[in-house]
């Protein structure tokens, strides 16, 4: 295509490994990253795998990927980009598995009735279990060319960067040794913890003495959750790591986005692109004042001051990516949505 | 009005929930009642949609849940632990919110529910967190009970069950004429007959774009005629119209509860007394 902004966008994709996808909320993190998988594929010849943990109804019937699925779907049979669906509990299962001591260890945690509720609903488990697919699903960098990362939505934009250290903070942890405690002793013995004593008056004795026993076993997991991380951090920090970031011209995301972005930077991390999804035409911005006044529709005038607010509204942005629900229907669509027809 | 007494507002994140909760409240109070207007997400977004405008007898609250603790400590044992101070609450908080997933947001529901049992108010409005974590607040107890069947908590909250599936507990969902939000909703709307007891009163449909008037017609082809920057914006407008009436028909064939749509408003008053009308014809 030879525009410009393309170019930025697909030397990012030749150059890199893995791509985390970031932003706040509802900017359309899921859409550009398979529309960035799309281009790799279709245009650089790479062997892509996306990796998505909620995609919408429209966009999974795009990529094929609607009902449950245990492992990458490839898109369509002549085009080399792979999609995987996040889904927490074989998820778990799979790291249990390669972080116990042993099987019978993994078993026994598996088949405890407390595992799924516990797992799933605790130390920021949606964005550990996104990052943990880049050992789990391409572990010598073999199986693709490059993996995009379709980054969950987030309390805090940057809990996903911090979700692998958090976890290995939570196995060294005061609260684990004393969620552990009751297993070890009667708790009784454990002298006056006041947190223990409103634990077992408020839960009943029964089910602290049951969640111990699950946080032991949970606990034996470390070494292994260890080995794991660390591998997952040397990816993160390799040079063909890279991280884009999406907004949309609207001020509460870019507010978030420009947050982001300056956060990441204060740590060292580069974001290589940053893409304004829903962007409108830049040549709407030039609409002054007196032509949007002359409209005498009330609805219509402000409809299109909206437009024009957020056409002026773009932030420093490396490339934009106009609202277009008609290329959002096919793979070869989604890898135009970088095609840029107007200068900016 | 009907005999609502907690009305909670639910839907996606950024869609309007706040809005919805603060013009409620607002729009109860000039018919005259006491409102209760509750932050259930705890970043000031209730109070900001006021703008301003907040009437004097409706009161804000947050929903910090360390305090709920330290209240239904303090309301359910029978023997006070010696030395509570804050450290131990903060510490006994954590502690439990990771040993029972499920027990946060049953001090929080429970804090809600005892506003509302407590008739400080003629009524509660919750603005719940976004989404999902809406459906757990008010799943909460039901959560606790598959998790500790038998348990001092268990049977303590049991009485909130039957005060959520009353009628007087209304839920209003708000969403936007997006695909996601639209597709987030219907899945609210499911789990929210499927895993809580609370009843959809309405849908509100936010800053519709979906039909300009006739008039507005006539005069956009007008203006798409003459070409430019304008005809680029005029075609947006039109285009951004059908992409919205396409995304709202599942939600309309889903037929979840009578729908209304309200349309975009810069002012504030203007926002909160559309939205307000809606919602309080609804509870």
């Amino acid at each position: 295509m030879g525009h410009g902004v393309s170019d930025k966008i697909d030397s990012l994709l030749t150059e890199s490994d893995i791509i985390l996808v970031v932003g706040p909320g509802g900017v359309g993190k899921t859409t550009i990253s398979a529309a960035l998988g799309a281009r790799a594929a279709l245009e650089l010849g790479k062997r892509v795998l996306v990796v998505t943990v909620d995609p919408s109804r429209r966009l999974a019937d795009v990529m094929r990927v609607s009902g449950p699925i245990t492992e990458p779907v490839r898109v369509r049979k002549k085009v080399d980009m792979w999609v995987h669906m996040v889904d927490m509990t074989r998820s778990w299962d799979e790291i249990v598995a390669k972080t116990a001591p042993d099987a019978a260890a993994a078993e026994a945690l598996t088949a405890n009735r407390l595992y799924k509720t516990l797992t799933t609903r605790f130390v920021q488990s949606h964005d550990y279990i996104a990052l943990d697919h880049l050992v789990s699903l391409n572990p010598d960098g073999e199986a693709y060319d490059l993996v995009i990362v379709d980054t969950p939505p987030s309390v805090h934009v940057l809990d996903i960067l911090d979700a692998p250290e958090r976890m290995i903070e939570f196995f060294d942890s005061w609260l684990l040794k004393w969620l552990i405690a009751p297993y070890r002793s009667r708790l009784g013995q454990l002298a006056a913890k006041p947190f223990l004593m409103i634990a077992d008056r408020v839960l009943g004795g029964a089910f602290v003495s049951e969640m111990a026993e699950f946080f032991w076993m949970f606990s034996r997991l470390r070494p292994g959750f260890v080995r794991r991380i660390r591998s997952i951090e040397a990816k993160l920090a390799d040079d063909g790591t890279s991280m884009v970031a999406v907004q949309t011209p609207e001020p509460g995301p870019l507010a978030r986005s420009r947050e982001l972005i300056d956060e990441l930077e204060r740590r060292g991390n580069r974001v290589a692109a940053v893409v304004t999804n829903r962007a409108v035409p830049p040549s709407i911005g030039t609409l002054d004042r007196s032509q949007i006044v002359s409209i005498s529709d009330e609805g219509l005038r402000r409809r299109v001051q909206e437009l024009a607010d957020r056409s002026r509204s773009v932030g420093p942005a490396d490339v934009l990516v106009e609202h277009n629900s008609r290329a959002v229907r096919s793979i070869r669509g989604l890898a135009s949505l970088f095609d840029q027809p107007e200068a900016p | 009005m009907s005999n609502t007494r907690l009305a909670i507002v639910i839907g996606k994140g950024g869609v309007g929930r706040s809005s919805v909760a603060a013009a409620l409240a607002s729009e109860a109070a000039a018919a005259g009642l006491s409102v209760l207007a509750i932050d259930g997400t705890n970043d000031g977004g209730l109070a900001r949609a006021f703008d301003g405008l907040k009437p004097a007898n409706v009161d804000l609250a947050g929903l910090s849940t360390e305090s709920a603790l330290a209240e239904y400590l303090d309301m359910h044992l029978a023997v006070k632990i010696p030395g509570l101070r804050v450290g131990p609450i903060a510490k006994a908080f954590d502690f439990l919110a990771v040993a029972a997933p499920g027990v946060k947001e049953i001090l929080a529901m429970g804090k809600v529910c005892e506003e509302v049992r407590q008739n400080k108010a003629d009524l509660v409005i919750l603005d719940a967190p976004a989404t999902g974590h809406a459906i757990e607040l008010l799943s909460s107890q039901e959560t606790l009970a598959e998790l500790i069947p038998v348990g001092p908590l268990t049977s303590q909250t049991a009485w909130m069950r039957e005060m959520l599936a009353d009628e007087s507990t209304k839920a209003i969902m708000v969403t936007l004429a997006e695909e996601v939000p639209v597709s987030e909703s219907l899945e609210l709307g499911s789990r929210l007959a499927d895993e809580t007891s609370v009843g959809l009163a309405g849908v509100i449909v936010n800053r519709y774009g979906g039909r300009l008037g006739r008039e507005a017609n006539s005069e956009a082809k007008e203006l798409i005629a003459a070409g430019g920057a304008m005809a680029t914006a005029v075609q947006m407008v039109l285009e951004n119209a059908k992409d919205q009436r396409a995304a709202l028909k599942p939600l309309t064939e889903a037929e979840l509860a009578d729908t209304v749509k309200v349309g975009y408003y810069s002012d504030t008053a203007e926002r909160l007394a559309e939205l307000g009308k809606s919602a309080w014809a609804m509870v």
